[in-house]
């Protein structure tokens, strides 16, 4: 009778074991636990990137170039030394570049900062044209290039420093504001 | 001053606004323009560039103000022509000004007024130190140039030649050549 009520007893225990482990392990849910990237910490990386968007016709539109991309989990992404060109057959090419780039909205605008240049090429009878400052906001789909701090602009031989600047190079215009000054070399007679 | 030719130009002012297409650039809100001793004020200002590279400025204001030192013989007499207008336009090719609309036209010699033009248009020729004036018709009337030129002193006195003639001379169409 003594081994009986043992043997009941160890059963019961070995039960209550297994019911605890099951339980314990519906509740883990195994199949949930996955690498979550912190905030600060990439889900994947690239090293010397070129990223080429094409338009309708099939022709490149855009380039980035970049020595290292880093992508995080919020869709954010960070490039060092970006490189964004812009090329359309009907429309001179232009260069945008810095030290840093980012974009949090999938490259519908893209940050740039620290020695930011934006170079225009010569163009039929407009000459070359540059901007140089230290941060500048490009909106690829629209062409917008937006700065709010000072900039410098070559037009030329022409030279102008001013506090915020619009290029606007879909329409070719150039909007600088912000105690303008320009100073002009004068032509040889 | 004739030196004035060769200086950079150096503009100033609140905004600007460049068209690559059409090769222009506007520039508003306080426009001030320097090349040497030459001086330009205004609201606004259109610079464009003709196909030799020179460049024309449209000054527009309430009023558009100009000045500029001229070359004296005398280094005692600091001579200057000031010149205001609704409208200029600096012509850097043929080095004029061209004053539209309640247009005048001073020079003063050490502050002092001593020629003056008005009429509805007036060219001044910056090279040559002439100006042409035009009186024009303002709501269909005629409007006739008036031009008061100082009486000249005599050799002595004034250090200027009797032969030396203002660049500003009474007529409708002022076209003699200076004497340098």
């Amino acid at each position: 009778m003594r081994e009986r009520i043992s043997a009941i007893v160890a059963i019961v225990l070995l039960l209550l074991l297994i019911g605890a482990s099951y339980f314990y392990a519906t509740q883990s849910g195994l199949k949930d636990l996955k690498y979550i990237p912190g905030e600060n910490s990439p889900d994947y990386t690239a090293e010397n990137i070129t990223v080429t968007t094409f338009g309708p016709d099939g022709n490149p539109q855009r380039r980035l170039i970049g020595r290292r991309m880093l992508h995080y989990s919020d869709d954010r992404t960070d490039v060092t030394e970006p490189e964004l060109v812009a090329f359309e057959p009907s429309k001179p090419k232009v260069i945008a570049k810095a030290r840093r780039g980012w974009t949090n909205d999938g490259g519908q605008t893209i940050e740039f900062e620290g020695q930011v240049s934006l170079d225009r090429a010569a163009w039929k009878n407009s000459a070359a044209m540059s901007f140089r400052t230290t941060k500048l906001t490009a909106y690829p789909d629209t062409e917008r290039f937006v700065s709010s701090v000072p900039v410098a602009f070559a037009w030329g031989e022409d030279r102008t420093t001013a506090g915020s600047m619009v290029y606007d190079h879909a329409r070719g215009t150039i909007s600088l504001s912000g105690n303008v000054k320009t100073h002009i070399v004068r032509q040889k007679k | 001053l004739q030196s004035d030719s060769s200086k950079p130009i150096e503009i100033a002012a609140d905004r600007f606004s460049g068209d690559q297409v059409q090769q222009t650039a506007i520039y508003t809100g306080n426009v001030e323009v320097h090349q040497g001793t030459l001086e330009m004020h205004g609201d606004r200002m259109d610079l464009s560039v003709n196909k030799k590279g020179y460049r024309t400025g449209v000054m527009t204001g309430r009023q558009a103000r100009f000045k500029q030192q001229r070359d004296n013989p005398d280094p005692r007499i600091s001579e200057w022509m000031h010149a205001q207008a609704d409208k200029m336009i600096y012509n850097e090719e043929k080095d004029t000004i061209t004053l539209i609309t309640n247009a005048r036209l001073t020079r003063t010699e050490n502050g002092v007024l001593k020629d003056e033009a008005t009429g509805q248009l007036i060219v001044y020729d910056i090279r040559n130190a002439r100006s042409q004036a035009q009186g024009g018709t303002v709501g269909g009337e005629r409007q006739r140039v008036t031009t008061i030129i100082a009486p000249r002193k005599k050799d002595n006195e004034s250090g200027s030649s009797a032969k030396d003639t203002t660049g500003l001379r009474s007529s409708d169409s002022i076209g003699t050549r200076r004497k340098e």
